[in-house]
């Protein structure tokens, strides 16, 4: 009896605990990426320096509260170049429990990589796939970072391809 | 008597001035030498200043990194491709494999096997 008594006891303790581990969620999870170019034969999103092309990045995150500052980070490897951009968070829309940003890229010198107009979001955009030719003039890897309140970090990154000549 | 006289001495003074200055030696004509046309030197077009750069073109942007006076490497078909340089002018041309840059001192081309790819590049 004591037995028994002893194992429901330590089934309800792991009730408990599993049920701790579903409240605490985490703020701000699955980062993803894509723009307005994608490439036919990996599906991989582009960017394409000789067209309009925007880039949008989305992230988990029901409670925009929580959240401290939004950075991010471009990385021209061409270039050797890199700028930091620190993203208001009002320049973000809300999606369900997503953040959504998009914006145009505008290429060129500078300095950096690409630089993206301020106060630009809340627009959709239409994904062409397209079979880009074999010159990629560069490549752009884009980090976001979030953190929060409490001081956590949370970040996702992706790396574009940037074509010239794209039809 | 003395008047004849006085007036045919200064007839021989007058006459031997003129002799003095007809007696001066007649210098001999040079032939002209033919003038030889001169070609206008064109300047050499001098190589931007070591870093890198972004171009916009006509068909996009392209990053052009220039390590020194001579040489430079540029991002295209996925890879780095090294160039030299191989005159200076009417136009700056670097060359390396099937790539080939031109610079005019304001606008650049791109070539890939002979077939411009990028061109009206400028900063």
């Amino acid at each position: 009896m004591r037995r028994i008594t002893l194992l429901t006891l330590l089934g309800s303790l792991v009730l408990v605990l599993s049920s701790c581990i579903i409240v605490g969620t985490i703020p701000v999870s699955s980062f993803r990426f894509d723009s307005n170019w994608q490439r036919n034969t990996d599906l991989r999103y582009v960017f394409c320096s000789n067209k309009t092309t925007q880039m949008r990045y989305k992230f988990r995150a029901p409670d925009s509260s929580v959240i401290s500052t939004i950075s991010e980070r471009y990385e021209g490897f061409a270039s050797g170049n890199t700028i930091n951009l620190n993203r208001p968070i009002a320049d973000l829309s809300r999606d369900g429990s997503d953040l959504v940003f998009v914006d145009t890229v505008t290429f060129g010198q500078g300095g950096v990589p690409q630089s993206l107009p301020a106060g630009v979001s809340q627009q959709s955009i239409i994904i062409t796939p397209i079979t880009p030719p074999p010159s990629i003039t560069g490549r752009t890897t884009v980090t976001v970072t979030v953190t929060t309140i409490s001081g956590s970090q949370y970040s996702g990154s992706y790396v574009y391809d940037v074509y010239s000549n794209c039809p | 008597m003395l008047r004849p006289l006085l007036l045919l001495l200064l007839a021989f003074a007058l006459s031997s001035c003129i002799l003095l200055v007809e007696d001066e030696p007649q210098r001999p004509v040079q032939p002209v030498q033919p003038v030889t046309p001169v070609t206008p030197v064109q300047p050499s077009i001098v190589t931007p200043n070591a870093g890198s750069y972004t171009y916009r073109c006509s068909g996009g942007t392209l990053v052009v990194n220039y390590l020194d006076n001579n040489n430079l490497r540029l991002f295209y078909d996925g890879a780095f491709q090294n160039l030299g340089v191989v005159r200076r002018s009417p136009t700056l041309l670097f060359s390396g494999g099937v790539y080939t840059w031109e610079w005019t001192g304001s606008r650049g081309t791109l070539s890939v096997g002979g077939r411009v790819v990028l061109s009206n590049c400028a900063l």
